[in-house]
């Protein structure tokens, strides 16, 4: 290798020249006290960036992440597929074997609260947690069938009982 | 009087490691301009090269209890920044960013450019910058392991022991891939080496 050696002058004193490469005049003269200000910021508990925590916390997950950046093939690969996972997702949740259950239970809905169905169709509201009911034109009540039926007492029987 | 007596370095190191940032600020002090000079030269920006010199001390100062001794704390640092720096070029693969013009003055009286631009380079035309740009953009265009290299031994004139140890691989993994890197600069730079 001793003899290629010399080759290399040229390039060696040339690649020498970068020592002149310096940062703006009186770069130094503060940096360290940069240094000791980043570590008392650290030490106030200020966040660090994501990059920063992911990488002191989960190198695992930087590295995945570094893969991503580094080659768009395979984050493109792995965009697609997602993508295709949540088509795929959304189209089983339309079909009619996966919304046979659905109707089942809305069917139990409608027969256990036809008033409640009623409701809600002729009034127009929006359901809400309040209490108080917001101003506005205020719909028939749920109630209201039972103050309008007229309601007859039932006949008793009452059997007398042999002593 | 004389000058007091720079203090012991594992002296400074002890009493960082416990807190004491007046002696860490000292270290800083004594290796900040290397430090940021392998990083410039190895993302040829200074900006870069600040905020991840910076970084890398304050990442130092925090992993100081992990700091065994068994190397300097020269090499330690050094090693700290050097892994910071790749991660970052990872991923900024494709932002070179060339700084132009950051010669200082005295670049033009040295004599290896001088006879460089002068006597030997057959463009004799070729600007002080122009020169510069080239250089950066042939080290720009090696691997990251190559141009450290480059830069550790030909630009910071370190060892190839020195080097190995702060890219924890071999003197023969260091001479092969100083090697390799040389013999591609001086195929990007053949016009300016003839």
């Amino acid at each position: 290798m001793s003899t290629q050696e010399p080759n290399f002058d040229a390039l060696r004193r040339l690649l020498a020249l970068k020592r002149h490469e310096q940062p703006p005049p009186g770069f130094f003269d503060d940096f360290s006290h940069r240094v000791i200000v980043g570590i008392k910021t650290g030490e106030r508990g200020e966040a660090p960036g994501l990059l920063n925590r992911i990488a002191s916390e989960a190198p695992w997950l930087q590295n995945i992440i570094l893969a991503l950046i580094g080659s768009p093939r395979v984050a493109g690969t792995l965009t697609a597929g997602v993508c295709g996972l949540l088509v795929a997702g959304v189209i089983y949740s339309n079909s009619p074997a996966a919304a046979g259950p659905q109707e089942g239970f809305g069917g139990f809905q409608a027969d256990a609260a036809p008033g409640l169905q009623v409701a809600n169709q002729s009034s127009g509201f929006v359901s809400s947690t309040n209490g108080v009911m917001p101003g506005g034109p205020v719909g028939p009540s749920l109630f209201d069938e039972f103050h309008d039926n007229q309601f007859q007492p039932a006949p008793v029987l009452v059997k007398a009982q042999a002593q | 009087m004389p000058a007091a007596p720079p203090a012991d370095e594992k002296d400074l190191v002890h009493r960082a490691r416990h807190g004491h940032l007046g002696a860490y600020d000292e270290l800083v002090r004594r290796y900040q301009e290397r430090i940021y000079a392998t990083i410039y030269h190895m993302t040829s920006n200074h900006e870069d090269a600040n905020d991840l010199a910076q970084e890398a001390f304050i990442k130092a100062f925090h992993a100081l209890r992990t700091f065994k001794g068994g190397s300097s704390f020269y090499t330690w640092v050094y090693r700290i920044a050097v892994n910071k720096t790749i991660n970052f070029l990872k991923q900024r693969k494709n932002k070179a960013q060339i700084s132009l013009n950051d010669m200082d003055l005295n670049a033009e009286h040295d004599p290896d450019l001088v006879a460089l631009v002068s006597d030997k380079t057959p463009r004799r035309e070729v600007a002080l910058s122009e020169l510069s740009e080239k250089l950066n953009s042939a080290l720009l265009k090696l691997s990251e392991p190559h141009r450290l290299v480059v830069t550790l031994h030909d630009v910071q004139g370190m060892s190839h022991e020195e080097i190995a140890t702060i890219m924890d691989c071999n003197i023969g993994t260091v001479r092969s891939r100083l090697f390799y890197a040389r013999q591609q600069l001086q195929a990007y730079l053949s016009d300016y080496l003839k």
